[in-house]
């Protein structure tokens, strides 16, 4: 069995064909029997809602507690705009759909700056308005006694009377819908996007993305998908009230998506079939019924985020024990290199920046001036303020004064990602890698910013978007092999030693093909035989023509991989020229030692 | 007159659950999505003894007791695990419907009330004034105000403000966080045994009431600022100022979507909490 699952968590592409294939099965098997036809198609609404929340909670990590307001919206949306505007079922659910999709994007984005939990209490506290509002609302929603006699969908002379096998097609063929659109989802650069949200948000910014804006494109989406099954409810049932969407719906849409595992193309379909294997329990336990809900959630969460899925992919991996991607042995031979000759050439232009916190005057009236294919070192002790200079410069914190100008324009630096795509790209002081992801699909994010598709392209995975990703995907490898780490390429990130996600990050950056780049401490941490690579890929950074900004401790390898050193103290340049002339200037001793007198006293 | 009762009577209510919801989201940055179920199932444990004087106190204890297991059953494993706080709060929402389905299987699930303590009423201002919601307010405000002296101007506050802050750093000055761990959701547990105790006496308590008490509770919270007692308890003094005024004044039958908007308001205007410092805010 182990094996089985083996076969399928390392190729899901198997699985994504034999949905279909399963599907058709299912529904020719239970054909004849009302009851299961009911379980099948009760699964089918279930499985579209879960979906919804994956996308939102387990890819993204967005902790939304809306997705039941978003089915009930959806639900009544389309039962509405058949009954008072006599639209047809096919009209009215792409219109709940909508509805739904657009009160999504403009309730996120009032609060998507907001934490986790943060973003969960008011995602709750709009589901409980929602639900108060239904119920009161008795004109179009019919309050608490809700609505009934909808009408079946229909075309031409087949009527889709919910309960029927004709029903069940078509909520089978709207499953089939989900499946592939979360599975291009998981698939796509929108996918490794959503990932790097709920993971590594910082990374976004970094590699020009606008976080704001593909929160609220995913809220949007999950927030469509559950109208869609509230659509496919109301439907079913031919009648809705305010107890369809509560809190125990709620609960069972967590759970289904916690059990599957978060975040995995699998989970909502195992949790969904867990789901009603418990239901089918719970019919013989009574009231005991929530007490095994509960315990199955308080374990689950105990165990881990992943639940099923992640439970089978531990114990695959403890009986595999075959060794994992940290061999350092090459992987097999890449593929032609891709020439880099778009390598664009600007010269950055620090003038009179100054940084206050406070009354803490961090950075004081710095110029600095960076050209094409140079390595300027940037030193100081602790608190010199070269940190915050970068901040300032890539917008990450906002400067008092002064500007800064790439190729003697202006940049206007309100916003990190807005900085990136002007062509200036930076590293942190701690890797801001993707734990979950590939180092390959790591650098791959950095690509983002030249994507042709948008972001609605992205999500259905069609040709340019694959093609897009194609030329991606050779170019990461590139950089990775540039490098010297390219062996690597499909290691998980979380699991590389510290100086290949060093490089890593250097070559993401590259990526972004900036015209300058600025390192912040990429020495730190890394062994003599590491500090040496670096300096090698400084070098070749240097021939690519690239104007470098280096930031680090350790004076002499600074001092080798530059062409200009500047030293920092207390907010203020000091010395600035060649390394030789620096290093033994009066000033930049007195600023690492102290003064001759000061030691005297 | 009659509308400042029922905001005091309201607010002393909630405020020993949020300040219970507070106190543990302090320590291990986990929203209790169980409290709701906690207050309710202690409130049908109170009325069980028809709130008489050794039944409250018997369910103050049973209250810290349903804390410490909800603490070794759904948060310490997780934690251990390193799961990250919206999968605990998840855990939390698992031990409230675990705890909601062993309240109806040992009390039922029809609506409970109790006697009051008092019989009799005052008229002041031309307003007819019970002895129990008197004492139902003086016992919420005082227990929240007990607490939060407790936990905010003591050693032990200091104390559990240091486990907070650095579990590890804590340990190197000899502290046992998983003491204070302990001690957080056993007083959380008795803060919900306080509002179920009130709101059995005031009116009626019942298995659909736990969703109102978490919502009321928490937004109250987050609103006033979740990291501080007091902000937390004013919070939840600010959600029932703005509920008895519109029930009072706009529409009886809205009850949660006033306070949604005025969440979202505060969430725009002050992310940190309206009665929070920026400076120990950390929910953006």
């Amino acid at each position: 069995m182990p094996a089985l699952f083996a076969r399928v968590t390392k190729s899901p592409g198997l699985v994504h064909l034999a949905i279909p294939v399963v599907l058709v099965l299912l529904v020719l098997t239970a054909s004849n029997n009302d009851y299961w036809i009911f379980l099948l198609t009760s699964a089918a609404v279930a499985y579209v809602l879960t979906a919804s929340f994956n996308i939102v909670f387990g890819y993204a990590g967005l902790f939304s507690m809306a997705s039941i307001a978003f089915y009930g919206i959806g639900a009544y949306a389309s039962v509405y705009a058949e009954l008072h505007w006599g639209w047809s079922f096919w009209l009215a659910t792409p219109f709940g759909v909508l509805v739904a999709a657009a009160i999504g994007a403009i309730v996120i984005m009032p609060v998507s700056h907001l934490r986790d939990i943060f973003l969960a209490i008011a995602t709750l506290a709009f589901a409980v308005a929602v639900s108060e509002i239904i119920a009161q609302w008795t004109s179009v929603t019919g309050g608490t006694g809700g609505i009934y006699a909808i009408t079946p969908p229909s075309s031409g002379e087949l009527t889709f009377v919910g309960g029927s096998v004709s029903f069940l097609w078509l909520c089978v063929a709207i499953v089939w819908a989900v499946v592939e659109l979360t599975w291009r989802i998981s698939r796509s650069a929108y996918g490794r996007k959503l990932v790097t949200l709920r993971e590594t948000p910082n990374a976004l910014a970094g590699s020009g993305i606008d976080a704001g804006k593909l929160r609220i494109s995913v809220f949007a989406l999950s927030s469509g998908l559950a109208g869609l099954a509230g659509s496919m409810y109301a439907h079913f049932q031919l009648t809705i009230s305010p107890e369809a969407f509560s809190f125990d719906r709620l609960i069972q849409l967590l759970l289904a998506t916690v059990l599957g595992g978060a975040g995995t193309f699998l989970g909502p379909i195992l949790g969904v079939i867990a789901l009603v294997a418990m239901a089918e329990i719970g019919v013989h336990l009574g009231r005991a019924e929530n007490l095994v809900y509960g315990l199955a959630v308080v374990v689950l969460m105990s165990v881990g985020r992943q639940g099923i899925v992640g439970m089978v992919k531990s114990l695959v991996s403890a009986r595999r024990r075959t060794p994992g991607p940290r061999s350092d042995q090459p992987a097999a031979a890449p593929p032609e290199p891709i020439p880099v000759d778009e390598q664009p050439q600007a010269s950055l232009e620090i003038r009179d920046v100054s940084v206050q916190f406070g009354g803490v005057r961090a950075v004081h009236g710095v110029s600095l001036r960076v050209d094409p294919g140079r390595v300027v070192g940037l030193v100081g002790p602790n608190g010199a303020g070269k940190t915050s200079l970068f901040n300032a410069v890539t917008g990450e914190v906002a400067s008092t004064s002064g500007e800064v100008l790439l190729s003697g324009e202006t940049l206007d630096r309100h916003r990190p990602d807005a900085v990136r795509r002007a062509g200036i790209a930076r590293t942190f002081q701690l890797p801001t890698l993707v734990p979950h992801l590939t180092l390959l699909e790591n650098v791959m994010v950095g690509g983002e910013i030249r994507s042709k598709a948008g972001l609605a392209r992205q999500m259905v995975y069609g040709g340019a978007t694959r093609r897009d990703d194609a030329d991606h995907r050779a170019e990461a490898l590139h950089l990775l092999n540039e490098l010297g780490i390219g062996h690597r390429a499909d290691g998980r990130a979380a699991e590389q030693p510290y100086g290949v996600q060093r490089l890593a990050e250097i070559a993401r950056n590259l990526m972004l093909r900036p015209s300058v780049l600025l390192l912040d401490e990429p020495g730190a941490g890394l062994t003599t035989e590491e500090r040496e690579e670096l300096r090698a890929v400084l070098k070749r950074l240097r021939e690519r023509g690239l104007a470098t900004l280096l930031i680090d401790h350790n004076i002499a390898f600074v001092a080798q991989a530059s062409d200009h050193l500047a030293v920092m103290a207390q907010g203020e340049l000091i010395v600035e020229g060649e390394p030789a002339d620096v290093l033994a200037h009066n000033r930049v001793i007195e600023a690492y030692l102290g003064s001759a007198g000061g030691a005297r006293v | 007159m009659q509308t400042i009762l029922i905001i005091l009577s309201q607010a002393g209510v909630l405020a020993p659950l949020a300040v219970g919801v507070a106190l543990v989201y302090r320590l291990s940055k986990v929203i209790n999505f169980a409290a709701g179920t906690m207050s309710v199932f202690l409130g049908y444990c109170a009325a069980s003894f028809d709130n008489s004087v050794p039944g409250v106190i018997i369910t103050l204890l049973l209250g810290c007791l349903v804390g410490v297991v909800g603490y070794l059953t759904s948060v310490l494993p997780a934690q251990y695990m390193k799961v990250p706080p919206v999968g605990i709060a998840l855990a939390t929402l698992g031990f409230a419907l675990a705890l909601q389905a062993a309240g109806e299987m040992i009390f039922g699930g029809s609506a409970e009330a109790a006697n009051a303590w008092v019989e009799g009423a005052v008229q002041f201002a031309g307003v007819n004034l019970a002895y129990q919601r008197l004492i139902a307010i003086g016992i919420g405000i005082g227990i929240t105000v007990l607490v939060v002296i407790v936990f905010d101007r003591t050693m032990i506050g200091r104390t559990m403000e240091a486990c907070a802050g650095d579990e590890n750093l804590a340990q190197l000055y000899g502290i046992r966080p998983r003491g204070f761990h302990l001690l957080a959701w056993g007083v959380a547990g008795a803060c919900c045994a306080v509002t179920g105790i009130l709101q059995v006496g005031l009116a009626s308590i019942s298995g659909p009431l736990s969703m109102q008490l978490l919502n009321l509770a928490i937004i109250g919270a987050v609103l006033g600022g979740i990291g501080g007692l007091a902000a937390s308890s004013l919070g939840v003094l600010a959600v029932a100022t703005v509920t008895a005024v519109c029930q009072q004044y706009v529409n009886s039958n809205f009850v949660l979507t006033p306070i949604l908007i005025l969440l979202l308001l505060g969430l725009l205007v002050r992310p940190q909490g309206i009665f929070q410092s920026k400076l120990t805010a950390d929910r953006t």
